[in-house]
């Protein structure tokens, strides 16, 4: 590191390292005692670790309703990521390029999801889902429809947030290039904008798949017994028993995750889009 | 190739009006230049040839065929964007081949056409690449050929040369006429540079405030402005004030000074001498104007020298010279040098 000048640029430096330090290691911590505690061969969660062992994730897979949740979860997540981009790409499209009356008022509705608590729109869901099960017979809640569907609502403002900030940046002018060489408007759309906002729809599909993948507010209201998501199947092993199968889990959680992370990046540059 | 017909094009922004009642017609295989400041309506009016802004009224026709209401992707038009607005996911020769692909020609024909418009911009090694891996120039060379690959009805170009530097801008502004003439297509481009308009334009339209101020070739421009706007924008200028009735020959100075002119067609008050048509001398002339002045402002331009010389009743002239001009007369630049000037009365215009 440079030396600075005077004692003003030194303090500087040093605050600007101290405070990221802080910042990192907040956000590490967590995640290193997670791995630790899921190795540890105590029977109870608790420290100090009486010994080492990979047990609890071998415990992991003899626990039905986690393998049920992870298969669950998976499929809600791909179905909710695929849906939402079928939904707020046009939207955020018309939403950035049109001028129309009522256009905030949409954004907002679009971005109420952020705003409303999760276990508010659980809840309301629930009722919603219950009430079509009566008056049409067809089981709502504990079904793939559902799950979906209360999570797509979950993965619109994060899509619609990171589409129009990628479409804004893209400047409309090679929009009209296109147009004036003979592309029509779907042409336009499908030739130059949404290859343009490839990096913009890659990170809001990732998103939408973290959002739903680890939501626990609004899945516990949609769960019916053996139709458990992953968070809602750890929040009920808990229930029970605390011991560091729960940590194992997290940790396959946290890898799968990760794992999607690390892919994706080998194709777009995630730290340029978010 | 063909005419363009403009009727009563009409174009309002709330209360401001950007265009008002514009009527213009474009001979097939001119060079047609909308020239004038920012905010004058130039760039509206090429929009709305373009089909991207909506008019509120008036008729376009692009030779036989009306194009007022086509949307752009019908009308068969190239353009030219001033920041290039190529595709930058796509390498120059998918840029290029875009509009080809639109129409669905067969892969020969793309080729054949792409590498014919990559040649014509002396690209033709280069196709494989990427708009960002190529200089400024480079990337408005292969807008140009984008443009022209689609064998377009007429080329709009919406200052094509104002993002390139200085050195630059002579270069690709040389290219483009000589492109144009070769092609003999229609053209009409907007610039705020009257320098760039005057050299590639077969004919100008001067516009302010959403109207035309006159259409004419630069000569007929430079001679006869028809307006203070125009004589002010196109050249450097020297404007007087004072008076001159129907058919008098000689024109008062609201200083005094008594400047000769042609007949005056109708009264007036005000006449514009351009800095070119005055002579510097060291002795008196025959010239039917004459001054003796004074330096009050020289400015050394390099090639050209720029002089400001102040009549005895205080009107002030700017004159542009080179220095070898002055020496070869025995005259000196440094301010407070006595000289003389003289112009003819034809180079006295009324406005």
């Amino acid at each position: 590191m440079v030396q600075g000048k005077t004692f003003a640029e030194r303090l500087g430096r040093f605050s600007v390292g101290f405070i990221n330090t802080v910042g990192l290691g907040i956000c590490i911590l967590p995640l290193i005692l997670i791995l630790w505690l899921s190795v540890i061969s105590n029977s109870v969660l608790s420290l100090p670790a009486e010994g080492y062992t990979l047990n609890w994730f071998a415990e992991v897979w003899r626990q039905p309703q986690f393998i049920g949740g992870f298969y669950l979860s998976t499929m809600v997540a791909v179905g909710a990521t695929i849906i939402g981009m079928i939904v707020t790409i046009p939207a955020a499209i018309v939403l950035v390029r049109k001028r129309f009356i009522g256009r905030t008022a949409i954004m907002q509705l679009l971005m109420s999801p952020l705003i409303v608590p999760a276990i508010v729109i659980g809840a309301s869901l629930y009722m919603t889902l219950v009430e079509l099960e009566v008056r049409t017979g067809i089981p709502a809640t504990g079904s793939l429809t559902g799950f979906i569907a209360g999570h797509v609502l979950l993965t619109i403002p994060w899509c619609i947030r990171l589409l129009t900030a990628n479409l804004a940046g893209l400047d409309e002018i090679v929009e009209e290039a296109a147009a004036s060489l003979g592309a029509s408007p779907l042409a336009v759309i499908s030739k130059v904008t949404l290859p343009l906002i490839r990096p913009g729809i890659v990170a809001a599909a990732i998103f939408s798949f973290v959002v739903s993948f680890g939501n626990l507010e609004v899945s516990m209201f949609l769960s019916t017994p053996g139709q458990l998501t992953l968070p809602v199947a750890i929040l009920q092993y808990l229930q029970w028993k605390i011991d560091p199968t729960i940590a194992a889990a997290s940790v396959m959680q946290v890898a799968i995750i990760g794992l999607a992370l690390v892919i994706t990046n080998r194709f777009v540059n995630l730290s340029k889009m978010v | 190739m063909a005419t363009v017909t403009i009727e009563n094009l009409r174009k309002i922004y709330g209360d401001f009006v950007a265009v008002d009642n514009m009527s213009l017609e474009v001979k097939d295989g001119e060079f047609l230049i909308l020239l004038g400041p920012s905010g004058c309506g130039k760039t509206t009016t090429l929009r709305m040839l373009a089909g991207f802004v909506e008019q509120n009224n008036g008729r376009l026709a692009i030779g036989e065929r009306d194009v007022t209401a086509e949307p752009p992707y019908r009308r068969n038009i190239g353009l030219v964007f001033q920041n290039y607005a190529l595709f930058p996911h796509l390498t120059i020769f998918e840029n290029v081949a875009f509009g080809l692909r639109r129409r669905k020609l067969p892969e020969d024909e793309i080729k054949l056409r792409v590498r014919e418009a990559l040649e014509l911009v002396r690209l033709g090694h280069l196709e494989d690449r990427y708009p960002k891996q190529m200089s400024g120039g480079q990337q408005q060379r292969v807008a140009i050929a984008r443009a022209i690959a689609i064998r377009p009805d007429i080329l709009l170009l919406d200052e094509p040369l104002s993002n390139l530097d200085a050195k630059l801008r002579l270069q690709v502004r040389d290219e483009l006429r000589a492109l144009q003439k070769k092609l003999n297509i229609t053209t009409i481009m907007v610039t705020h540079d009257q320098d760039e308009a005057m050299y590639v334009g077969d004919r100008l339209v001067v516009m302010q405030e959403g109207k035309i101020q006159q259409i004419g070739t630069p000569i007929e421009l430079y001679n006869n402005p028809a307006n203070r706007f125009v004589a002010s924008f196109i050249g450097r200028t020297n404007f007087v004030e004072g008076e001159i009735a129907k058919g008098e020959t000689s024109f008062k100075a609201k200083s005094g000074t008594v400047i000769a002119t042609t007949a005056a067609a109708r009264a007036s008050n005000e006449i514009v001498v351009r800095p070119e048509m005055i002579e510097l001398s060291a002795q008196k002339t025959d010239e039917a104007n004459c001054f003796d002045a004074e330096i009050t402002s020289s400015v050394f331009l390099g090639g050209n020298i720029e002089i400001v010389a102040t009549l005895p009743m205080g009107d002030a002239f700017t004159v542009i010279t080179t220095v070898k001009h002055l020496k070869d007369r025995g005259l000196a630049a440094e301010i407070g040098s006595r000289l003389v000037l003289s112009f003819s009365p034809e180079s006295a215009v009324l406005m």
